[in-house]
């Protein structure tokens, strides 16, 4: 393919056209990571007076915290739950679906809405229908004997952001799942199916190979979400509770940072999660750029 | 070792799209029977009703005596070969060849030795390791026509295996499909566009037309007597040439064979045209030469004829002495004549 080059005439041109982009991510990206390096490195007065220059104080102090630790852990068990969960139940879809594509349409267009839907109005829509004490689920739940309070039990809450945040990822990974699946040639299908394979056989040993680089690319994809893209669920559900049940880090820059106003500490956090955003993405590029190897 | 035996099959796609109207035929034990027909006749539909691909509307697919309308692919005990050979691309040629095998739980040992076996009658073992993206198309073929011997089914499908193949490898294959099939003998169903696959390859041959049977029979019995219109034109390259009775008759004079009463239109091969009197009853027609194609041993002439303006098809040994433009008298045998009734499209003698 030939890609077309434009001459620009006026030096100037180009970069003037590169400026709001420029701007925009100097102002809102670069700048504010810049701020968060080197808030990282120091201390505050209570009074916001004085800032002491402490090194790595702040990072040290943070990683012998028992709530950070705690907070790892949360997220990793979050991250898990939800990456996994929101994937499989995806892929189980849209097998559904590309098994019967004709009426498969409609159901399609419902399956997405969800994708739509602002992070913190569906964060409150799971509070609502979660609420100890005026939500249907819980009640339902009652009627079979199990209690439920998000707000008293740990695991309630975490169960409760993992659904939420889940059943918010499913139709990004369902859209990518059924190009894939639609992208795995009918015949070899045909020819395993010929081959003695039944349908479980013929997915596990044929289509869920083939589909392997969309899994991936969604793994790491679903993984960055849960880590930092979840906190307006979190925020509308339970608010990091109880107990720093469902505190994860990036609820936790925000709580330490806002609420607690711990300038230093909530900055070496965010510096944290950069570091491990950048890790994230440059393992997907290394893996996109390798493109598919079967 | 079995027959497949289709009768009155039908088949209606969504949409009530008939491919196949209420079809019979059957393939002996270690027949191979081909398929031709042109683009969108049915060819593929009847395979895949065969293979258990597509359901069959209506009618009856036996394989080896026993119905297997309501059996899954996998329980037919059948091979296929696809036009895009569809192997596993994320399986080495081993792992493609095994595949099989494995889903119907052989033994490692009998694996091995039929994987070593299929890899030595088709020359892929220098590949067994490799995945299929690292082979040349005419190497893909040969691991699909493995995938397809190692399980010893009781039948071979193949829908245009050599369609995807440059003309030379195409020639090569054809050869080696016909030596496999001999030796295995192995009842095969096969479906081409070639008419050289099909004459040279089939034990017998069916022209399909519509969905429809149109002839059956041995190759050199569809190409010295075809049944119908149809298939007078379709077998044989380059095409039959056909005249109004009426023309000929004007022209012939006495040497026009009796012909049944409603013969109207007649056929005749190009190879049946000779330039020089062939000294036997025969038409003499004169037309001017508008295009000469030197193909190998032989010359195909475009020749228009006088006072009617059609272009017939002359097929000549060598080099015709005459160049383009010139006016030249070309004798059709007059046994050579294929009669037909235009209204019917059947032949009448
Ligand atoms: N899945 C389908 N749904 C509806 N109609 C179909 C379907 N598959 C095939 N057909 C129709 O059935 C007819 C026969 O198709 P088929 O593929 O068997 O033709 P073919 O003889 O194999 O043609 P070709 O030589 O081009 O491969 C065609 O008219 C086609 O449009
Ligand atoms: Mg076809």
């Amino acid at each position: 393919m030939q890609t077309k080059r434009t001459i620009f005439p006026n030096k100037l041109l180009p970069y003037a056209l590169l400026t709001p982009q420029l701007i925009i991510t100097i102002v809102f990206f670069l700048w504010p990571a810049a701020q968060a390096v080197k808030s990282s490195f120091e201390r505050e007065d209570p009074f916001g007076f004085r800032t002491t220059f402490i090194w790595f104080q702040n990072y040290t102090r943070l990683f012998g915290e028992p709530e950070y630790l705690n907070s790892l852990n949360r997220t990793a068990i979050f991250a898990i739950a939800v990456t996994f969960i929101s994937m499989s139940v995806s892929l189980l879809l849209a097998v559904a679906v590309s098994r019967l594509l004709r009426s498969g349409r409609a159901y399609t267009t419902l399956l997405v809405w969800p994708y739509a839907v602002a992070p913190v109005l569906a964060g409150i829509l799971w509070w609502f229908m979660f609420n100890p004490t005026i939500g249907i689920v819980p009640y339902l739940l009652n009627q079979f004997g199990i209690s439920w309070n998000h707000r008293i039990r740990g695991n309630d809450a975490m169960v409760l952001v993992v659904l939420a945040a889940s059943w918010k990822q499913i139709s990004y990974n369902f859209l990518f799942f059924v190009a894939g699946l639609q992208s795995v040639p009918r015949s070899l299908i045909e020819a395993a199916a010929i081959d003695g394979a039944g349908p479980f056989k013929r997915f596990w040993t044929i289509v869920f190979p083939l589909i392997s680089p969309t899994t991936f690319f969604l793994m790491i994809v679903n993984i960055n979400y849960a880590m930092f893209d979840t906190f307006g669920i979190i925020d509308g559900t339970t608010s990091g509770g109880p107990a720093g049940a469902t505190n994860t880090l990036v609820y936790k820059v925000y709580a330490d940072g806002f609420l607690g106003l711990n300038i230093g500490s909530s900055s070496a956090q965010s510096v944290v999660l950069m570091a491990i955003v950048i890790v994230l993405t440059v393992i997907q590029f290394r893996w996109v750029e390798r493109r598919v190897q079967y | 070792m079995a027959t497949i035996e289709l009768s009155g099959i039908r088949k209606v796609y969504p949409g009530n799209v008939t491919a196949i109207h209420d079809l019979d035929l059957s393939v002996d034990d270690g027949e191979l029977v081909v398929l031709v027909g042109p683009s969108g006749c049915g060819k593929s539909t009847l395979l895949r009703m065969v293979a258990g691909l597509e359901t069959t509307t209506a009618g009856t697919v036996s394989i080896g005596g026993a119905v297997v309308n309501r059996l899954e692919p996998s329980d037919r005990d059948i091979a296929m070969v696809f036009q895009n050979y569809a192997l596993y691309p994320h399986m080495t040629v081993r792992g493609n060849l095994e595949y099989g095998l494995k889903n119907r739980g052989t033994p490692r040992t009998l694996i091995d030795e039929r994987v070593a076996e299929a890899a030595r009658i088709l020359e892929i073992a220098p590949f067994l390791e490799r995945k299929p993206r690292q082979l040349s198309g005419g190497q893909r073929q040969r691991v699909a026509m493995g995938r397809a011997i190692v399980r010893q089914p009781k039948a071979f499908l193949f829908d245009e295996p050599l369609s995807n193949l440059d003309a030379k490898l195409r020639g090569q294959m054809r050869v080696e499909i016909r030596r496999l099939q001999r030796t295995l003998r192995t009842t095969s169903l096969y479906v081409t566009h070639d008419q050289l696959e099909a004459m040279t390859l089939a034990d017998r041959l069916v022209v399909m037309n519509a969905g429809r049977i149109e002839q059956l029979g041995k190759p050199t019995e569809l190409y010295e007597r075809p049944a119908s219109l149809f298939v007078a034109g379709f077998i044989g390259s380059p095409p039959m040439n056909f005249f109004d009775l009426e023309y000929l008759r004007e022209k012939a004079g006495a040497s026009l064979p009796t012909l049944s009463d409603d013969s109207d239109i007649i056929g005749i091969r190009p190879d049946s045209i000779v330039l020089a009197d062939p000294q036997e009853p025969s038409i003499p027609l004169r037309g001017t030469v508008e295009l000469i194609e030197p193909v190998g041993g032989e010359s195909h002439l475009h020749l228009r004829l006088e006072g009617s303006d059609q272009l017939i098809i002359v097929e000549t040994p060598g080099r015709p002495d005459a160049a383009e433009g010139t006016l030249l008298t070309a004798h059709l045998r007059a046994r050579a004549l294929h009669p037909f009734n235009r209204q019917s499209g059947l032949r009448t003698a």
